[in-house]
């Protein structure tokens, strides 16, 4: 099931080559490891996403008649040597700069998915620290991660002609609040 | 397995004296809060020993403010719960010079830095921070097959150990997840690595042996993922540790309760 790091950065850059072709806003990014220097790539994506208002139960609007608000989202994909797996970590704020809470977070959970969720919500989506900035974000358990590649019959010796990152994103999207365009399911894996 | 049980208790049973101070501005009222003390363990994380402080300051803030979450601070840099007392203490070590002690922290309930702390409403937060550090550690060292074969009162254990502070009732489930499970060594050995003065935490892949079957030094691996450092001091536990301690009984015996190694580079 794990995926090698190689392999993310392969999958990686064919995500963004078809976010650019329909203008998805996925941006490859490098982190310089503070100890031997070494670059590492992920994924950033920054959106403002309409979330309902009533799943917020929040005050954060002016204006009381509209029923969808808009939430700054940040997504960033890493790959994650322990599990040898894609990670994804997430921000939400509300547009005065407020980061939303955790329980708003999981009350934003897609609602086929958020029975599963909610009976298990500590140990599927919490905040933690960011491995590369140190500061909190939102994360959903990367034992998840190994356990969708595993449902979607990812081996890394496979050759696939779809790509495996695009399909766990898409999996697990409902998740975590992302909305993804259906172009990244026509799509076969140029490599 | 973890033989040296007497190295196990002596750092179970580490302490620091901490001095509790509200914040200055955010005293309401005439009469200034008494500082308040506490003998607080090394390995346990702040939240769970935080009651008794929070309790004491709590009525000297303005009564609107009394349902915030109560924060730490020293030196103006906000303490990170996520990680154990005594690796918040080490981190302000310099230049061998340690903070003075007792551990003069400041308490605050107004102004929760959300930008660089993790919200912790509940005891839940906690559990679930500490018990994934764990998970994430079993990984590393058997690519998961013992932690995730536990059962769930076996988790409770953990849990509940470091909770009611229970060395016996810790390590009857903890000892399983620290025997290697391939000849003597770890797959790999789950370290945090930080540099003193800092609250940054980098990880890597970290091997117990060398691809010619010699065990790695502490030495070996600092001059590996270090480079350019010259011959730095390397602190766990308050303790400056030799240079030629293998990794792996450090491992074994110098974990943290996640079943980490946390390392200050000094």
């Amino acid at each position: 099931m794990s995926m090698t790091c190689q392999q993310f950065v392969e999958y990686a850059a064919d995500l963004k080559n078809h976010s650019d072709l329909i203008d998805d806003g996925w941006n490859l990014c490098q982190y310089q490891c503070p100890m031997n220097g070494s670059l590492i790539n992920y994924l950033v994506k920054k959106k403002i996403q309409k979330k309902n208002k009533s799943l917020l139960k929040s005050i954060h609007s002016d204006s009381l008649m509209e029923d969808k608000i808009p939430i700054v989202c940040e997504y960033h994909i890493l790959y994650n040597p322990s599990y040898s797996c894609p990670d994804v970590f997430f921000n939400m704020w509300y547009t005065d700069g407020k980061l939303l809470s955790l329980e708003h977070v999981w009350s934003l959970v897609h609602s086929f998915l958020k029975q599963n969720v909610v009976h298990d919500k500590w140990n599927a989506i919490t905040q933690e620290m960011h491995p590369f900035s140190n500061t909190p974000f939102f994360r959903l358990h990367p034992c998840k991660n190994t356990h969708v590649l595993k449902m979607l019959g990812f081996s890394p010796k496979n050759n696939y002609k779809f790509n495996p990152l695009i399909a766990w994103l898409s999996t697990i999207s409902p998740l975590i609040g992302l909305e993804m365009h259906l172009s990244y399911g026509n799509k076969e894996l140029k490599s | 397995m973890a033989n040296d049980t007497e190295i196990l208790h002596y750092l179970w049973n580490g302490k620091l004296p901490v001095c509790f101070q509200l914040d200055e501005q955010e005293i309401h009222g005439i009469q200034n809060p008494e500082p308040f003390y506490l003998m607080v363990p090394r390995m346990s994380y702040f939240p769970l020993v935080c009651d008794k402080v929070k309790k004491h300051f709590v009525k000297h803030v303005d009564p609107e403010k009394q349902e915030m979450e109560m924060w730490l601070e020293f030196k103006n840099i906000p303490l990170k719960w996520n990680n154990p007392i005594g690796v918040l203490y080490d981190l302000f070590t310099i230049n061998d010079k340690q903070v003075d002690l007792p551990w003069k922290i400041t308490v605050h309930f107004d102004n929760f830095p959300e930008d660089q702390l993790l919200r912790c409403s509940c005891r839940e937060s906690v559990e679930s921070n500490f018990m994934s550090s764990m998970k994430e550690a079993d990984m590393l060292k058997h690519r998961s097959q013992v932690f995730s074969t536990m059962q769930r009162h076996q988790h409770n254990q953990l849990w509940t150990g470091l909770l009611n502070d229970k060395f016996d009732q810790f390590w009857s489930e903890n000892k399983k997840l620290m025997e290697p499970s391939e000849g003597s060594y770890f797959k790999h050995i789950p370290i945090h690595f930080y540099r003193s003065g800092s609250s940054v935490m980098t990880q890597t892949l970290v091997k117990p042996v060398s691809d010619d079957g010699n065990h790695i030094t502490l030495g070996e691996l600092i001059k590996l993922n270090y480079p350019s450092l010259d011959n730095p001091k390397i602190f766990t536990h308050g303790i400056c540790i030799p240079h030629e301690t293998p990794i792996q009984w450090m491992s074994e015996h110098m974990s943290y309760l996640d079943n980490f190694l946390h390392l200050v580079i000094i």
